[in-house]
């Protein structure tokens, strides 16, 4: 990655709306941006180049859910953390096609309204069950 | 009179679950819808029940094709986070590894696709060639599905009789060159099947962002091995196989070519497998807190790996994103304007696996 091509993706991203500083850790940038405005996000990453490789999302108190979008495009990768603010977030699979799975696992799993997503329906599970099975622990169950 | 017709979940063409609801208009295909989730066993959330080691055990179990790389990429990710340097030697025997398991992938779905084309005297001959892969890895490991030879810090098992793998791999590598790609390149009745069929042009390969040979036979040049280097590649080098066309053929080329590309990386990494340790060291590391992310070029392509640490001995987050998650939405553009008769090769052509989709 040259220089100039490094600053101006850090330009391009600086200027979104609720975006904080690139921290590099290990082989790739990171940015903990829980009021990420991710629509902006997700089309300034494809006005980039990057490819959304996947979404992760991580169980948070009261029913709040981290997601971090993970791109990456010739040898760069970059992760972003955005938060869910009354269990819902924007949906991005306007914006990228690589999302529409990746949001509706996440609903099932997580329990998150992506606001939005034109078909939020069960990707993993039946949709009889009840959403956000990866919130809870195996051993908590038992318990 | 337009109608609908469900392909699946237990398929003709595989023998794993997922299912296409097919819309047609006479027996061209005019719309795809797919459903998947047929073999979930929530893996994510049991590994997060699990120590390390149990945890390692577990991922290895995601695919019963790929299980190799899901292990390496896990140990990436581990070690990343712990700090670990991996020992030379153990870098090389992982690129031996993982690249007898492409081969044998392939192999499977060059097989696959003889099948779907009924083509059956060249299934038997893909699957002879398959065997002795697998003998090889039976050989290395001592197992021939899941190889446990990737550990967090470097590998189980070292490699002591390397003639024995030159001689084996220089069969195969001639078995490929004499029968089965140039069957593959010019027989007229798999040409005829595959031609312009079930395209993927650059742009929806761009849009659906689908990985590997998938995304390779549709003009993109992208390989995990060489875009994001990881064990002894960089010393190694990769030769990324490409094709414009974005049909059938193309993927079937793009593999058949990527075959031989792993022959010459095996020999060449037991030509240069440097001397030393196979392990950093005897014990497992300590994680401490944090996060990090690991990418593989696994058969089907990337293989994204997040995980999660909070300094205890079970993980607080696994991620695991397969190439197939990515690459059977795809389907439905290959798909659009069709014939219904040739969905089974069509699908068949992104050598799915549900097991890693479903995980």
């Amino acid at each position: 990655m040259t220089d100039a091509r490094h600053e101006r993706w850090q330009e391009s991203l600086a200027i979104l709306p609720g975006a904080t500083a690139l921290e590099q850790r290990g082989d790739a940038s990171w940015m903990i941006a829980p009021d990420l405005d991710v629509c902006a996000m997700a089309t300034t990453m494809a006005r980039l180049g990057f490819r959304l490789s996947a979404m992760t999302g991580l169980a948070l108190a009261e029913g709040e859910t981290a997601i971090l979008y993970h791109y990456c495009q010739g040898g760069v990768a970059i992760n972003i953390r955005a938060e869910t603010t009354g269990r819902t977030i924007a949906s991005i699979a306007a914006i990228s096609r690589v999302a529409d799975w990746a949001e509706r696992e996440i609903a099932d799993l997580y329990d998150v309204q992506f606001i939005g997503h034109p078909n939020l329906t069960r990707l993993i599970r039946p949709p009889a069950l009840v959403a956000g099975f990866f919130r809870e622990s195996v051993s908590q169950e038992k318990a | 009179m337009p109608y609908r017709i469900p392909v699946g979940p237990f398929h003709p063409a595989l023998e794993e679950p997922y299912k296409l609801s097919v819309s047609c208009r006479g027996e061209t295909i005019q719309g795809v819808e797919i459903e998947i989730g047929f073999s979930f066993r929530s893996i994510e959330r049991l590994a997060q029940e699990r120590n390390f080691i149990q945890g390692l055990t577990l991922v290895e179990r995601v695919c019963g094709i790929c299980s190799g790389v899901h292990t390496l990429n896990f140990c990436m990710v581990a070690e990343q986070l712990a700090g670990v340097i991996v020992p030379d030697r153990a870098r090389f025997i992982r690129v031996i590894v993982a690249e007898l398991e492409r081969l044998h992938s392939h192999l499977l779905w060059t097989g696959i696709a003889a099948e779907d084309v009924g083509f059956q005297t060249m299934f038997m001959e893909t699957f002879a060639v398959r065997e002795r892969v697998m003998d090889l890895l039976e050989q290395i490991s001592g197992s021939r599905v899941h190889y446990a030879m990737n550990c967090v810090g470097g590998v189980m098992r070292d490699i002591t009789d390397a003639e024995t793998i030159f001689a084996a791999i220089h069969a195969i590598r001639d078995t490929l060159e004499r029968d089965i790609i140039p069957v593959f390149t010019e027989s007229a009745t798999v040409k005829a099947r595959t031609r312009g069929v079930g395209i993927l042009t650059r742009e929806d390969a761009v849009a659906y962002g689908v990985v590997g040979p998938t995304a390779r036979a549709s003009g993109l040049d992208e390989d995990i091995r060489r875009d994001y280097p990881y064990a002894a590649y960089p010393e190694l080098g990769v030769q990324v196989v490409t094709a414009a066309e974005g049909d059938v053929r193309a993927r079937l080329m793009v593999r058949a070519l990527e075959m031989l590309e792993s022959v010459r990386l095996v020999e060449d990494a037991v030509r240069k497998l440097p001397a030393g340790p196979i392990r950093a060291s005897t014990g497992f590391p300590v994680l401490p807190p944090g996060e990090a992310t690991a990418r593989t070029e696994a058969p089907r392509g990337e293989l994204f790996y997040y995980l999660a640490s909070d300094g205890r001995d079970t993980p607080a987050r696994v991620k695991i994103r397969t190439p197939t998650f990515v690459n059977i939405p795809a389907i439905a553009a290959m798909s659009m304007g069709q014939q219904l008769a040739d969905l089974p090769l069509i699908q068949a052509s992104v050598d799915p696996c549900c097991s890693c989709t479903d995980r």
